[in-house]
């Protein structure tokens, strides 16, 4: 909207009033000038017309109009000298345009549908007779009568029909992009192949599907019926579900796999049991890789039920418990059985089938035992997430050493973490090192004593 | 046009329809514009819009001889500036811009002199349309809508349809055997609807019916009291009006009747002032009713404002006015407040009847020739 004031200009609608005067007329329409000069005024006496075949002879004026009877009332007009025809030339052009359209046709071959042959002509060369009784032949005149022809291949170079009904189409080829055949009955369908991008069938019902190969990415099937199937590789994607029979050397029953002879399992993951119970049953051998990052890992709720045997150092126990398989092959290491009455017992190895370069411990420098006279004993108190709250150790004193200070003085004695340093300081060497120090005293004291 | 920077008064540029797409003129290139649009009383026809431009042809530019490959107007070996060239004059503010002519180039001539320069003649869509015929029927036919009409007739002339069209007139005609120009039938239709034909300044074919008058906005006002949202002016150029009383019209509604209708009062007054209108409308009703309004609507005089002057330079000078001044268009209002010498105050309130506009590289002179609101009203 504009800024600036805006005018209403309010409408005053115009009525008839006594302040009007209206008239209204019908207004007359003066003929022009060229049509006063074509009118032609028709008076008895003046003008007359005469209907007859000749011309009239005598009585005429000028003006007067004769219509020949006997010549398509062609129209004349008198001069006052002379009958002027003044016919419509289009009628004139007319009649031209008509007899050469007649002469035009008369001139084109005609085509004649009928049971006998035509006798009555003229013929023209090509003329056609279609012989209606027999079913519709082709007959063309030529050289003076009709004789029967066919249609030629390049008369029906393209068949454009959208129904084709013939009794048989015998044809020694017959070459098409498509057939749409509600049915296809044939005694016998021979051939050398059939060459399709996809056979889409509900069913295919054979006796026997004879091929030396069946080239697919896949095979669907609700159920593949075979006698045998022979293949290199038997790749399956979902669950292969069989609950008898025989893979290889191997017997499939409802809930086991069976071999009459050895029977190795090999994995690199993991053999999970699930909810239930997985039991190796028999003289099942279980072992580890070489190395000590492949090992034997038994989790969650497991058991060795009977006769375990565990290869290396042969042990045999009634009940094993066991973290680690290393800890069980490894004499030195030591592991945690169970006794028969569930305590736990700590066992290892010092026989001397086990050892070489036997030596007094004494005349090793960096396993002087006088070292021990420095390391300081200790009383302590575990950590609560070392020992449960019931344990009988808990937040008692507890003499011992430190593993920190065992390893700074006699290094020998410490265990070590893989990741943590310093663990616990054994026993097994510091007792004989105390021992040698021991040893070492009683010498020097029955010195003294003279003895 | 040096003085125009966009900003504080509208930029103006010429522009040709180069390839389907409108080109501007080098600014500096021209020299002068003239526009012309409408009439000058309310009592004539809309006349063609005239536009004539002058162009510094030093660079040969201007020459439609010039078929130069560095000539912007020659495309594929053609110099486009020939008859029936369209082109447009567009006035821009604050980044909205404004058409103020749309048109066909109907005449250059080429001064060679020393100074030399291109002077173009451009026409709108009447003078277009004048020069169509159309065909004679052999009976009367087509009884339709002026609105209708109108259209045909643009048709006949080769008008194009859509957006180039804007008609309005329901008043229904008598069949036709035409065989006369379009421009003749389309003032049939114009005065069967008492109304008004003209090119917009965007280049639309107009047909407006008598009710339109009711409805224009009202663009400027002008004073001379430097009042916020006013207009200074030049120059008014007032009319008593009594020269162009009309109190006898006859209304020829083809052969079938002839009204005339007299408002008494005035001729008393002033005798007998007579037009005559030809409006084949349908009905003898529609008839009479045009002859009542058309000697009524001008037979009593009021002194009006035949012309104002002003400079469109200083159209912002009160107020942000150049969108309402850009955008005014024949048959909308404006209004004067004049303060005499003696102290009184007067107000006139116009419609704008036609504009023109001299726009130099330095200068904007605009002049509308504007005619008294008229009140009256028929129903038809």
């Amino acid at each position: 909207m504009p800024l600036c004031p805006q005018i209403t200009n309010t409408p005053i609608t115009v009525t008839l009033t006594a302040d009007f005067t209206v008239t209204d007329v019908v207004p007359v329409v003066p003929a022009t000038t060229e049509d006063v000069a074509n009118v032609v005024v028709l008076v008895d006496g003046k003008t007359k017309a005469y209907y007859q075949t000749t011309a009239p002879t005598s009585g005429m004026t000028e003006g007067d109009i004769w219509f020949d009877t006997d010549d398509g009332y062609k129209l004349y007009y008198y001069t006052g000298s002379a009958w002027t025809s003044v016919q419509d030339t289009s009628i004139a052009a007319a009649q031209s345009a008509a007899t050469a359209a007649q002469t035009t046709a008369d001139g084109k071959n005609k085509i004649y549908r009928q049971t006998t042959m035509p006798t009555t002509g003229p013929f023209s060369e090509g003329d056609l007779w279609f012989d209606t009784d027999d079913d519709n032949r082709f007959y063309r005149y030529t050289s003076g009568a009709f004789s029967a022809f066919s249609l030629g291949n390049n008369a029906i170079a393209s068949l454009s029909a959208t129904k084709l009904t013939a009794g048989t189409i015998d044809a020694s080829v017959i070459t098409v992009s498509n057939i749409n055949a509600g049915n296809i009955s044939t005694g016998t369908l021979a051939a050398a192949r059939i060459a399709a991008g996809s056979l889409d069938a509900s069913k295919i019902t054979a006796g026997t599907i004879t091929s030396t190969q069946i080239s697919s990415s896949y095979v669907y099937a609700g159920t593949i019926a075979a006698g045998n199937i022979t293949t290199g590789t038997l790749s399956a994607t979902v669950s292969l579900a069989a609950v008898s029979g025989t893979i290889g050397g191997f017997t499939l029953a409802s809930t086991y796999l069976s071999g009459s002879g050895g029977f190795t399992l090999y994995s690199n993951g993991i053999i999970d049991g699930g909810l239930s119970n997985t039991i190796f049953y028999g003289y099942a051998n279980i072992g580890g890789g070489p190395a000590t990052g492949e090992r034997f890992i038994v989790t969650g709720n497991s058991s060795f039920v009977g006769q375990a045997i565990f290869s290396g150092n042969t042990t045999s126990q009634t009940h094993f418990f066991s973290p680690f398989a290393t800890n069980v092959t490894s004499a030195a290491n030591g592991f945690w059985v169970t006794s028969g009455s569930g305590r736990m017992t700590y066992t290892t190895a010092s026989s001397q089938r086990y050892k070489h370069d036997i030596v007094d411990l004494v005349s090793i420098p960096e396993y002087d035992p006088k070292k021990l006279l420095n390391l300081p004993v200790r009383a302590f108190r575990y950590n609560e997430d070392y020992v449960t709250p019931t344990d009988d150790r808990a937040e008692v004193l507890i003499p011992g050493f430190i593993a920190e200070e065992v390893d700074a003085i006699y290094p020998i004695a410490c265990d070590y973490s893989e990741t943590k340093g310093p663990e616990s300081w054994n026993d097994r060497v510091i007792l004989p090192a105390m021992l040698a120090l021991i040893q070492e005293q009683e010498a020097r004291i029955q010195a003294l004593e003279g003895k | 046009m040096s003085a125009f920077d966009g900003i504080t008064s509208p930029a103006i540029a010429v522009q040709f329809l180069k390839s389907g797409t409108w080109t501007s003129v080098t600014t500096t290139d021209v020299i002068q514009i003239d526009i012309r649009r409408g009439r000058t009383r309310q009592s004539e026809r809309d006349q063609a819009g005239i536009s004539v431009v002058v162009f510094n042809n030093t660079s040969g530019y201007y020459d439609p001889d010039n078929t130069s490959v560095s000539n912007p107007w020659v495309v594929s070996g053609t110099n486009i500036l020939r008859d029936g060239l369209q082109m447009r004059i567009v006035a821009t503010i604050g980044g909205t811009p404004y058409n103020l002519y749309y048109g066909f180039l109907e005449e250059t001539r080429v001064n060679q002199g020393e100074a030399p320069s291109s002077t173009m003649t451009f026409v709108d869509g009447i003078a277009y349309i004048a020069d169509a015929q159309a065909p004679a029927l052999a009976t009367s036919s087509f009884a339709e809508t002026a609105a209708t009409r109108v259209g045909r007739m643009l048709t006949y002339a080769g008008w194009p349809s859509g957006g180039s069209r804007s008609l309005t007139g329901t008043v229904g005609m008598l069949a036709t055997t035409q065989n006369r120009s379009c421009m003749a039938l389309i003032y049939q239709a114009v005065d069967a609807i008492a109304g008004r034909f003209y090119i917009s300044r965007n280049g639309v074919a107009t047909l407006v019916p008598l009710a339109d008058k009711f409805s224009r906005p009202t663009q400027l006002l002008f004073t001379d009291n430097q009042a916020s949202n006013t207009v200074g002016y030049m120059q008014l150029l007032t009319n008593p009006g009594t020269y162009y009383v009309v109190n006898q019209a006859i209304v020829n509604r083809g052969e079938a009747k002839q009204y005339t209708s007299q408002y008494n009062p005035s001729v008393s007054a002033y005798g007998i002032a007579k037009t005559v209108f030809d409006a084949p409308v349908a009905t003898d009703s529609n008839a009479q009713n045009l002859a009542l309004y058309e000697s009524r609507k001008l037979a009593t005089p009021d002194t009006y404002v035949e012309r104002i002057d002003f400079n469109a330079l200083a159209v912002g000078t009160y107020g942000l006015l150049y969108p309402d001044f850009l955008s005014t268009e024949l048959a909308d209002q404006v209004s004067v407040v004049r303060t005499t010498y003696d102290g009184r105050t007067i107000q006139w309130n116009l419609v704008v009847e036609g504009m023109a506009h001299n726009i130099t590289q330095n200068n904007w002179m605009v002049s509308y020739t504007t005619s008294a609101i008229n009140p009256y009203s028929i129903t038809i």
